[in-house]
């Protein structure tokens, strides 16, 4: 089993975890499910998913690789059912950042819409949770 | 073992990630080319090829998308009939998959998934009948909304 497959797959335990942990329990209910994977040597390993359902909003977690230009692991939102992208999750830098666009204000005039890159923690993954599941059409 | 739900979403994840690397690499290409003009001089095949790939890029990717779709669909319904050699069309599966707990699919879920198909033959049969406009991402909503009916796990 290659180094960097054992590395990532401690790593999206690690970013699950956190998003069980840090979630709000009373918007979010959450439910893992093992996503398979193959390694550059083509073998199969498993990672947990992690379902997050908010009223009629279901979004996925879902890991993606660690082989990624620029970073040493990523994942993804999804919108479910349709899986529609909504904002990506890079191990960059020796930790785990969100990069998320959050919709412009309809009340303002001129908005521009910019990536941004946040550090997870409890504030900014409901900030981006709920930004999602506000802007949604389920 | 079963056949879980999740992994044939997962296929269909990775054949639309595939495409939107590739439409990256291509766009790029074509700047560059914009800038060197004999970037592909050394490449007479890629150079002529280019602007056709460009072009027939996505439609590529939704016949491999719906292929992974109609792996999916053949694999439920193998189990659902025991039978591991049954060979059924996909428009006729389309229809006849019961999802979960055996009831109907909603009409409207197996119209869009139609839709995706036909745009599938336009292209993997040069069909002359133009469904007209369909992006990637419309196509890969329409069948991973289908897919969603389906029982967690078969066979």
């Amino acid at each position: 089993m290659s180094e960097q497959r054992e590395q990532f797959q401690r790593r999206v335990e690690e970013l699950v975890a956190q998003f069980e942990r840090e979630v709000d329990r009373r918007e979010w209910v959450t439910g893992r499910y093992p996503k398979k994977l193959r390694d550059e040597a083509r073998q199969v390993y498993e990672v947990p998913a992690l379902r997050l359902q908010k009223g009629p909003i279901n979004l996925l977690l879902d890991p993606i690789a660690y082989d990624v230009p620029g970073a040493e692991g990523a994942a993804d939102l999804y919108l479910m059912p349709g899986y529609d992208p909504t904002a990506s999750i890079y191990f960059e830098d020796g930790r785990w950042v969100i990069h998320y666009a959050f919709p412009p204000d309809p009340f303002e005039t001129q908005s521009v819409i910019e990536t941004q890159i946040l550090p997870l923690s409890a504030e900014t993954i409901n900030q981006v949770l709920n930004s999602i599941a506000e802007h949604a059409v389920p | 073992m079963p056949y879980r739900r999740s992994d044939w979403h997962e296929h269909l994840v990775e054949v639309w990630g595939e495409y939107k690397s590739t439409r990256a690499a291509v766009d790029r290409l074509r700047a560059a080319i914009v800038s060197t003009p004999d970037l592909l001089s050394n490449d007479r095949v890629a150079r002529e090829y280019l602007s056709q790939a460009d072009k027939n890029l996505e439609g590529t990717y939704i016949v491999r998308l719906f292929a992974a779709f109609e792996a999916a669909l053949r694999s439920f319904d193998r189990a659902k009939h025991n039978d591991p050699a049954r060979e059924t069309e996909a428009a006729i599966m389309i229809d006849q998959i019961g999802g979960k707990r055996g009831r109907g699919i909603q009409p409207g879920i197996r119209q869009r998934a139609h839709d995706v198909r036909r745009v599938r033959n336009y292209w993997a049969h040069e069909s002359d009948e133009d469904p007209g406009p369909m992006t990637i991402d419309e196509a890969r909503h329409r069948l991973q909304t289908y897919l969603r009916e389906l029982p967690d796990e078969w066979g």
